[in-house]
């Protein structure tokens, strides 16, 4: 019975998206109803992989799925946070629908297909399983980005996410190919064993393969030399899914790709120094692109950068000796929270078809609306790394880290890129708290979204509470 | 040399004359039939898709293809599970079950949404 406890979120994620398709179809709930409807199968989700007791390594129905699956406390609180992303990107699209044309009712179905491929990405230990779990995940999220087939800025969106993410896609099977050339498996284990018993350097298929797989991932995390289409992509997407994208789709790329790096020591140990220079430039590049938007959601969008470039750095201290597992997912939590704060207030600030977006739009928000605008002010905190926020302990973790691991470079240079951050970041809060407003800031009267955006708020503090053992 | 070696042989010369025969024969023997809707371009439903790449033109057919993919591997899978069935026990009976009442939601959602109406 234990092993059906384990999967359980995952068919319970799966189940809600076909009853939700289901309801679509016969139209039994409006707008309202399968709002409440999908935030609901989101929160059962929650505590059902609350409630699911998983430490050390479990190998879900062994006997049928042979090992593809597995589950620990790492894919534990991996999927706990893709889906709380997933819980308040659903309030976020709640509230956004509300003021937004362009609504239909597979929304949620789409979002809960997203999150069960993204549960499958985090638990998989073989790479046919994670490739299928790859394309669950993408398809679903290039259906969100662009269904929207009347506006031309989401056709943008999409084409360019599509046609990248397909070639991503033809990469890492590809990379999936030439591992199981250099191994004869494509089990994690069996790749392992076979790395522990020649080397790891001295089998050409294996590197090649490992690479470009490692090719798709960054590219699906943003990394910097293919980073480029995350903000156009950002940009057009429907608020809500550029939450989902941006917290969601990035914890589980990170949860498969510390799984892969640790198939062996020696896997990490050969892509260390790629990892160091990579997370280097990508802080820098994030850094740069966004200290130049005037957008809000692409500043935001290049601020997602800059934290995959934080998350690498973790992944360069991953292997010596403990796992650092801890420290990434605390800052994808970190992360998250922030992120999903700011869209879940901008679900309701931004008004009418997104029509304040830039950062001149929300001058003098703190005279008109102060409890959202203190809201912000702590998420921007919380993302520069300000004390005493749960941004600061993510970031504080990984430098730790760092350091522990002998990279005292990387470290400091994290902490000069944090403090470069605070350029974009602090220039929303200046303008929030130190501009006139020029016009009538109307706002819809919501409830929910508010109500979201203070919970989230309390949770940037509660998170930086919570210890993680180095 | 074997008479496999001669045999096979005479196999693959006599496919080497044949094929190129038969196209010769069917166009002499052929019946011939023209008219401006056999020399119509046709293609997957469409009729007459000449110009501009950038045309508009219906999906309804390619929607039906795709449909029509989904059930036949639907199909191709069912093969290999019966054969194996007293092997896989009731733990491979449940998992095809789960997989054929997926495909059946999904073909529900397809009937509710009209999309095997042709219009």
């Amino acid at each position: 019975m234990f092993d059906v406890m384990v999967i359980l979120p995952l068919a319970a994620t799966g189940a809600g998206a076909i009853l939700i398709m289901l309801v679509a179809a016969f139209e039994t709930f409006r707008r309202e109803g399968i709002s409440i409807l999908g935030m609901g199968l989101f929160a059962f989700a929650f505590f059902i992989q609350l409630t699911v007791d998983n430490s050390g390594d479990i190998y879900p129905f062994a006997e049928v799925f042979n090992g593809m699956l597995v589950a620990n406390t790492f894919t534990k609180v991996a999927g706990l946070i893709i889906l709380a992303c997933g819980f308040f990107s659903a309030l976020a699209a709640q509230t956004y629908f509300t003021q937004n044309k362009g609504f239909v009712l597979e929304f949620y179905c789409m979002l809960l297909f997203a999150a069960f491929g993204m549960l499958l990405l985090t638990m998989v230990a073989e790479l046919i399983t994670l490739f299928i779990a790859l394309e669950i995940m993408s398809l679903a999220v290039y259906t969100l980005v662009g269904y929207d087939r009347h506006s031309v800025v989401r056709a943008e969106a999409v084409l360019k996410y599509l046609m990248l993410g397909a070639f991503a896609g033809a990469f890492y099977v590809m990379g999936a190919v030439l591992v199981y050339a250099g191994t004869g498996s494509t089990s994690f284990a069996a790749i392992g064993a076979v790395v522990a018993d020649s080397g790891y350097l001295s089998n050409p298929a294996l590197v090649g393969g490992s690479f470009l797989i490692l090719f798709a991932f960054l590219f699906k995390a943003a990394a910097f030399p293919f980073h480029a289409w995350v903000i156009d992509v950002y940009d057009g997407a429907p608020l809500p899914v550029t939450a989902f994208m941006a917290t969601a789709v990035k914890t589980s790329i990170f949860a498969v790709l510390a799984n892969f790096l640790l198939i062996n020591p020696e896997v990490h140990q050969g892509w260390v120094t790629f990892l160091f220079y990579l997370s280097i430039l990508t802080m820098f590049a994030g850094n740069l692109i966004a200290i130049g938007q005037q957008n809000l959601k692409r500043m935001l969008a290049a601020s997602g950068i800059v934290h995959t470039g934080y998350l690498l750095i973790a992944l360069v201290a991953l292997g010596s000796e403990r796992f650092s597992g801890g420290a990434i997912l605390f800052y994808l939590a970190a992360y998250g929270v922030a992120t999903l704060g700011l869209f879940v207030a901008l679900s309701y600030l931004s008004g009418q078809d997104e029509r304040r977006v830039s950062f001149d739009d929300f001058r003098g928000l703190a005279k008109v609306r102060p409890y959202s605008a203190a809201c912000i002010a702590i998420f921007l905190l919380s993302m520069a790394g300000i004390p005493p926020t749960a941004g600061f302990m993510g970031k504080f973790y990984i430098i730790a880290g760092a350091f522990q691991a002998g990279h005292a470079v990387l470290a400091v240079l994290g902490i000069v890129s944090s403090i470069l951050s605070l350029w974009y970041y602090l220039r929303l809060i200046i303008v929030m708290y130190f501009r006139e407003p020029e016009q009538r800031f109307e706002v819809a009267e919501l409830t929910l979204a508010p109500l979201g955006t203070i919970v989230l708020a309390v949770c940037v503090f509660a998170i930086s509470f919570y210890p993680v053992v180095l | 040399m074997s008479t496999e070696v001669i045999l096979s042989g005479a196999i693959f010369i006599a496919l080497a004359l044949g094929i190129p025969m038969v196209m010769v024969l069917t166009v002499i023997f052929g019946p011939r039939s023209g008219g401006a809707a056999k020399n119509d371009p046709y293609e997957s439903g469409i009729k007459h898709m000449v110009g501009m790449a950038d045309q508009k033109f219906s999906v309804k057919f390619y929607l039906l293809a795709i449909l029509f993919l989904i059930f036949d591997i639907e199909a191709v899978f069912m093969y290999p599970w019966a054969v194996s069935l007293r092997e896989l026990g009731f733990l491979g009976f449940a998992e095809m079950t789960v997989f054929i009442l997926l495909l059946l939601t999904g073909l529900i959602y397809i009937l509710k949404k009209g999309v095997l109406n042709w219009r």
